[in-house]
């Protein structure tokens, strides 16, 4: 029996929290919201972006806003605004000089999408069994190119692109019409495919 | 529950999701070969591991897997189990290596990885091969594929299965033409000796150094045909790789190198066998710069028999390899600076006492930032650390004092000492880039161009670095020698200047003059501290902690040395010690009741200036411009600030910091940063 897990949870759209699996391609949070907090495991309360490490709290707060996104560290993490983020930058924690402390990576590939990539550059990792988290905003990509938010080198030059309306979960290739991503269930394409749970 | 149903695609047969072996859940693909497919799962207790699905033709011989399975080493991906479903189906559950495969760097990289990687992930890669050769095990599949970085480090998986691989290539079943590029000639014979291991590792070399593979073709045939007769064109790679390269690559497999070991070992890179330590597995990564993340420590292994020393290898380390080459031959090649490696840095020791005082702060730090304490409560702690501090101030200060006079000199001496050491132990042509594909590289003019110039201008700092990191002593003490005339000139010429200037309007009398000799001779003595300072610095970016730390010794003594010549000039120290900031009582500790100021105060005010600046920057070759008076006004006005804590007579001070910072620059050899532009091929594309 192949046991294609019901996993879908009721509150998933309320928290914005979901997870993507993509065959070749690896697996990922998605998160929705403003902002997001950076920090450790934290026991119950992890962190949005929680990072393998002693941070017994969080250490920085992420904001996305029209005027793009910030970063707060520390104390700053109160303030409305923070500290304007490149399309593609480190985010250093501490002294550039303490090798220890995990670095983590923020990247937004395309300029013609909101979404962010968030991940950590090694040795350290995230959390969660997972590569990297996705800071959705209206779309997300998929293909081969570096501009991708997902990078699937094994997947033809056609780009895929992943949306949200309403509530319901889409997908479109280049020259593929848009078909539905059920919550849960695996959605397959000729030799790729992926799967949206809640987080 | 039901077995999974497998259907015959080219996709992953099964879903995110699905459980398999009764304890795990798929979450992706990860990849398909020719004996099935690899996913990532979860265990019920959170374990990551990846399952490998045997599908085509193979039967698993267990022994031999439960052999592999028992194999234990940092650099070979561990086998944790080999199950079977209740369809029948084998899974070998596995370590998951989260990080890219060699083959995803190398197509990431296509002009090489460049020397200081190659050496990083051969080292490994040996040790791990190196230790299956030594439990009778042959590989028989090495690939870049088959090669993984899993943060940091370096591992090589499929060695269970490799067998198997290889029967089924032979039957013409799965195997791309890739693997044909890593296939001894004797393979076609049937002949499946360590050798065919060695051939694979010579050719993985060959193609992290250039990017390119010493035998390709269109199709396999020519591929194997190449194998079996051509010779490799060697041309592109300096040595040692070359001899290195051409050794593993002979078509008589008796005439290779008879082990992994031996082969790292003509690299310059020794494998030792571990040592028990609680020590992390590698050291940190350098970044952005292509530095050697090398394998320094492992935990221990005491389960391992004796035998295990020569190719158990879980120490990799520089060594000279200039005395693995007996042809006398210099080593050196021009080559392209993409590919630079920091090697001084990676193999340079660490003062023990200055590595521990950092590792305390550090782990100050690490607390101070995990504590759980509110803004109002952290504050207070600062306030009593502060207090407490100033409060026994009276007897740490002369404490600190007799402990810099004790360490400044052992530091300087250990550096002297182990600077010399190292230059002998790292040979030029292992400190400049000596393997990169110059051919290749000048080939590619318009990839060259495409490097940024932030890129082509690190790359020739560190280039710069490791010629440095190679200069003989005794041309380091010309250079030292010339410095410390060039100083003595510029001190004198500002002492004269400030006096003309100062003394315009009166006498020339030995009272009004002598403050300037006072300052002159400070500074000079200053200036020689940090031009010395600076050149044994010089080869490498160093620990700015440390070197603040012996800085603030050398400012104690020059301090102690002010005040005692302050004393013999009979200059008077209680004038000029107003402060415009802080107006406070001074410390009985540092000052007599009329505010002159004792020994402790001038050692104290001297220390925090050689301190609070990083004279080395100053002094260093590479700095961006000979003389900056961004630079001198940055001292001038940290002199003024530190005077209005610990002050000293003034204008002296001042004069005395803008002096030695004046000085220093004039005098420390400069290499013009321009040389980026014009010193490579890849430079001048660059900069174009």
């Amino acid at each position: 029996m192949t046991h294609a897990t019901s996993l879908e949870r009721p509150n998933a759209l309320a928290t914005g929290r979901w997870q993507l699996w993509v065959d070749r391609g690896g697996g990922f949070d998605i998160l929705e919201g403003e902002r997001f907090s950076i920090g450790g495991p934290g026991g119950d309360d992890p962190a949005d972006i929680a990072v393998r490490y002693c941070w017994g709290r969080r250490v920085a707060t992420l904001i996305r806003s029209d005027g793009g996104d910030s970063i707060c560290y520390g104390a700053e993490a109160t303030s409305v605004t923070g500290r304007p983020l490149g399309q593609d930058q480190a985010l250093i924690f501490g002294s550039a000089n303490h090798a220890a402390l995990p670095r983590l990576r923020y990247q937004r590939p395309c300029p013609l999408s909101g979404s962010a990539v968030v991940s950590v550059i090694p040795p350290h990792r995230l959390f969660g069994p997972i590569d990297a988290v996705i800071l959705f905003q209206q779309t997300l990509l998929l293909g081969p190119e570096t501009l991708n938010h997902v990078r699937v080198p094994a997947l033809s030059p056609q780009g895929w692109i992943v949306f949200r309306r309403g509530d319901q979960w889409w997908i479109r290739g280049t020259h593929v019409a848009p078909q539905p991503l059920e919550i849960g269930q695996r959605w397959q394409y000729e030799d790729w495919s992926l799967m949206i749970r809640p987080g | 529950m039901t077995a999974p149903v497998y259907p015959a695609a080219t996709h992953f047969s099964l879903a995110s999701g699905t459980r398999v072996l009764e304890r795990f859940t798929i979450q992706r693909g990860l990849g398909t070969g020719g004996f099935g497919e690899v996913y990532f799962a979860l265990s019920d207790a959170g374990k990551e591991v990846a399952l490998k699905r045997i599908q085509r033709n193979l039967e698993i011989e267990l022994r031999g897997v439960s052999h592999c399975l028992n194999l234990k080493h940092p650099h070979l991906v561990s086998l944790y189990d080999v199950c079977r479903d209740e369809s029948d189906h084998w899974w070998i559950v596995m370590e998951y290596v989260a990080g890219p495969s060699l083959r995803d760097c190398l197509d990431a990289a296509p002009t090489g990885l460049g020397e200081a990687e190659t050496r990083r992930w051969f080292a490994a890669v040996a040790a791990g091969v190196g230790h299956l050769h030594h439990e009778g095990l042959v590989h028989r599949d090495l690939k870049p594929g088959n090669l993984f970085d899993d943060y940091g480090t370096v591992k090589v998986g499929d060695y269970g299965l490799s067998k198997y691989i290889s029967e089924s290539r032979r039957g013409g079943q799965t195997e791309s033409v890739g693997t044909f590029h890593y296939m001894a000639p004797e393979i076609g014979r049937g002949e499946y000796g360590r050798e065919i291991d060695l051939y694979a590792l010579g050719v993985i070399l060959y193609e992290m150094l250039t990017g390119r593979l010493p035998f390709d073709g269109e199709t396999c045939q020519e591929i194997v045909i190449k194998h079996l007769s051509a010779e490799p064109d060697l041309r592109a790679v300096a040595e040692p790789y070359r001899h290195v390269i051409g050794k593993a690559l002979q078509k008589d497999p008796r005439r290779r190198w008879s082990s992994a070991a031996e082969m790292a070992q003509a690299m310059g890179l020794l494998l030792e066998r571990p040592q028990a330590t609680n020590s992390p597995p590698f050291s940190a990564p350098l970044p952005n710069n292509g530095a050697a993340v090398f394998p320094t420590t492992y935990g221990a292994a005491a389960s391992h028999s004796a035998g295990f020393a020569a190719e158990s290898p879980v120490r990799a380390r520089f060594a000279d390899a200039a005395a693995q080459h007996s042809d006398g031959s210099s080593p050196l090649q021009p080559a392209a600076p993409a590919a630079l490696p920091v090697m001084s840095t990676a193999c340079q020791p660490q003062e023990p006492i200055a590595q521990a005082l950092s590792v305390g702060c550090q782990n100050l730090r690490c607390w101070w930032q995990e504590v759980q304490l509110s803004p109002l409560a952290r504050a207070v702690v600062i306030g009593v650390a502060v207090f407490l501090l100033v409060r026994n101030l009276r007897w740490l200060l002369p404490l600190l004092t007799v402990v810099g006079m004790v360490y400044v000199p052992y530091y300087v001496i250990r550096q002297m000492f182990l600077v010399r050491h190292r230059r002998r132990a790292v040979p030029v042509h292992q400190a400049v880039p000596a393997a990169v594909p110059v051919a290749y590289a000048a080939a590619q003019p318009l990839r060259a161009a495409r490097l940024p110039k932030r890129v082509v201008r690190n790359n020739w700092r560190q280039m710069k670095r490791s010629e440095l990191a190679a200069k003989r002593a005794s041309i380091q003490l010309a250079e030292l020698t010339g410095s410390g005339i060039a100083a003595a000139i510029t001190v004198a010429f500002c002492g004269v200047a400030a006096a003309v200037i100062g003394l315009r309007n009166a006498d020339a009398e030995a009272t009004l003059v002598a403050p300037y000799g006072w300052a002159a001779v400070i500074g000079l003595t200053s200036s020689l501290v940090i031009l010395s300072l600076g050149k044994l610095w010089e080869a490498g970016e160093g620990d700015p902690l440390h070197r603040r730390l012996a800085l603030a010794g050398s400012g104690g003594l020059i301090g102690a040395l002010a005040y005692l010549a302050a004393g013999y000039l009979m200059i008077p120290l209680e004038a000029g010690m107003e402060r415009s900031i802080d107006a406070t009582e001074l410390p009985h500790a540092l000052y007599l009741d009329d505010g002159t100021p004792r020994l402790a105060a001038m050692m104290a005010h001297f220390a925090i200036l050689l301190a609070a600046v990083r004279w080395w920057k100053l002094a260093d070759p590479l700095r961006s411009r000979r003389l900056s008076l961004w630079s001198v006004a940055v001292v001038v006005v940290t002199d003024w600030l530190i005077h209005q804590i610990v002050p000293i007579p003034q204008p002296w001070g001042m004069l005395v910091a803008g002096t030695v910072v004046i000085a220093v620059q004039i005098a420390a050899p400069w290499e013009s940063p321009h040389g980026w532009k014009t010193a490579s091929p890849l430079g001048q594309g660059a900069s174009t």
